[in-house]
């Protein structure tokens, strides 16, 4: 049996408009949240970037100095070929030059020559001719020249002619030309 | 009745809505503007960090190309020093200037991770401008040699030809490049012209 003309509604504690900005308030916050987090996620991908950034900082200084090293290196071995190759040209330059001295008046048969000695032997119509042809170059040459003479039966003589101390033919130590560049 | 529904409707929409506001602000002020404020920083300092990567990247970028440029100038030169010899080799290249050449090592120093290994090498040549042409060629050889004293040359009368003894140094280098070079591909041989 009904008492009412009207049918019951459902009350709520709080209204509808309540609830709305409740619903508003809550999305609000939770928008925030949510922002906020996704700050955080970007703040630690920027932090790992960085930390990458950086490792990538050391490594390229490490292979910075690595590479100077070794272009230090390589330039260290390129001059020691030069100072070779300019070695080798100076040699040749004094042997050419050697048997340039020798006049064609005198036959020379055998040549030893080394940093600091030169031995000559040969063949030489006269003292005089060896002398005047030879010897004075050597002499310009070399400090010390000492000869000794064989007469042959036909009047010619065989000569050994032993010179020291040739400052140009003594070999660049690079070493001490680094250490006189320093 | 309806006024004050009105009324009613305004100040609790007034309220909630200030309520709004302020819940906004607080949270924003509070958590938000913070991390706002730490991922400006961040993201500076991380900027900061790239700008000195590409500086020093930059930095890398001209070593490399003055290796390259190095190398690829001297390369012969680095490639004569690190090939390596031995007295089968030698004598086979000096067959081509001289005959019954015959080699022999006599030592083998090490200064500066280059070995020094001294060869005597001797034979008939067939004039001393063939000797002395070769002491130029050893500057074309595959190999790092310095032609070196003593240097004896005798007229051989029985052959007619110039008997000679002389030293050859060749250098050979024992370098060990750092792993980072080898790694990094950027060894001598790996920017052959």
């Amino acid at each position: 049996m009904a008492y009412s003309f009207i049918r019951p509604k459902p009350k709520s504690i709080f209204k509808r408009v309540t609830k709305i900005w409740v619903g508003y308030i809550i999305l609000a916050v939770l928008f925030i949240f949510a922002y906020e987090k996704i700050l955080e996620i970007q703040i630690v991908n920027k932090i790992n970037e960085q930390t990458s950034v950086e490792e990538n900082v050391e490594s390229i200084k490490l292979k910075v100095i690595v590479v100077k090293d070794y272009i230090e290196r390589l330039d260290y071995e390129i001059k020691l070929g030069e100072t070779i190759q300019t070695q080798n040209e100076m040699l040749k330059d004094a042997v050419a030059n050697l048997f340039k001295l020798i006049p064609h008046q005198i036959t020379a048969h055998s040549m030893e020559l080394n940093y600091n000695r030169l031995v000559i032997k040969g063949l030489t119509p006269s003292k005089e001719v060896y002398k005047f042809l030879l010897e004075a170059p050597l002499r310009a040459i070399f400090t010390e020249t000492r000869v000794e003479f064989y007469p042959l039966i036909s009047g010619w003589f065989n000569f050994v002619s032993v010179n020291r101390a040739n400052p140009i033919l003594k070999p660049i130590n690079t070493q001490d030309k680094d250490k006189n560049d320093e | 009745m309806n006024n004050d529904f009105n009324a009613d409707f305004i100040i609790r929409n007034l309220v909630l809505f200030v309520v709004f506001i302020i819940v906004c602000v607080f949270c924003t002020v509070t958590f938000l503007l913070p991390k706002v404020e730490e991922y400006k920083k961040q993201a500076l300092r991380t900027k900061e960090s790239k700008i000195v990567f590409n500086r020093v990247n930059q930095d890398y970028q001209a070593i490399e190309a003055e290796l390259r440029n190095l190398v690829v100038q001297k390369y012969v030169f680095l490639a004569d020093l690190y090939n390596v010899a031995d007295e089968e080799k030698i004598q086979a290249y000096l067959q081509d200037f001289f005959t019954h050449v015959e080699v022999k090592k006599l030592s083998t120093s090490l200064d500066q991770q280059i070995a020094n290994t001294s060869y005597q090498v001797i034979g008939y040549a067939p004039s001393t401008q063939h000797i002395q042409d070769f002491i130029l060629s050893a500057n074309k050889m595959p190999y790092f040699v310095r032609v070196d004293l003593p240097l004896k040359m005798e007229f051989d009368e029985k052959s007619k030809q110039i008997y000679f003894v002389m030293i050859l140094s060749l250098k050979n280098s024992l370098y060990q490049e750092h792993q980072i070079i080898l790694d990094n591909e950027l060894r001598f041989d790996h920017f052959k012209p």
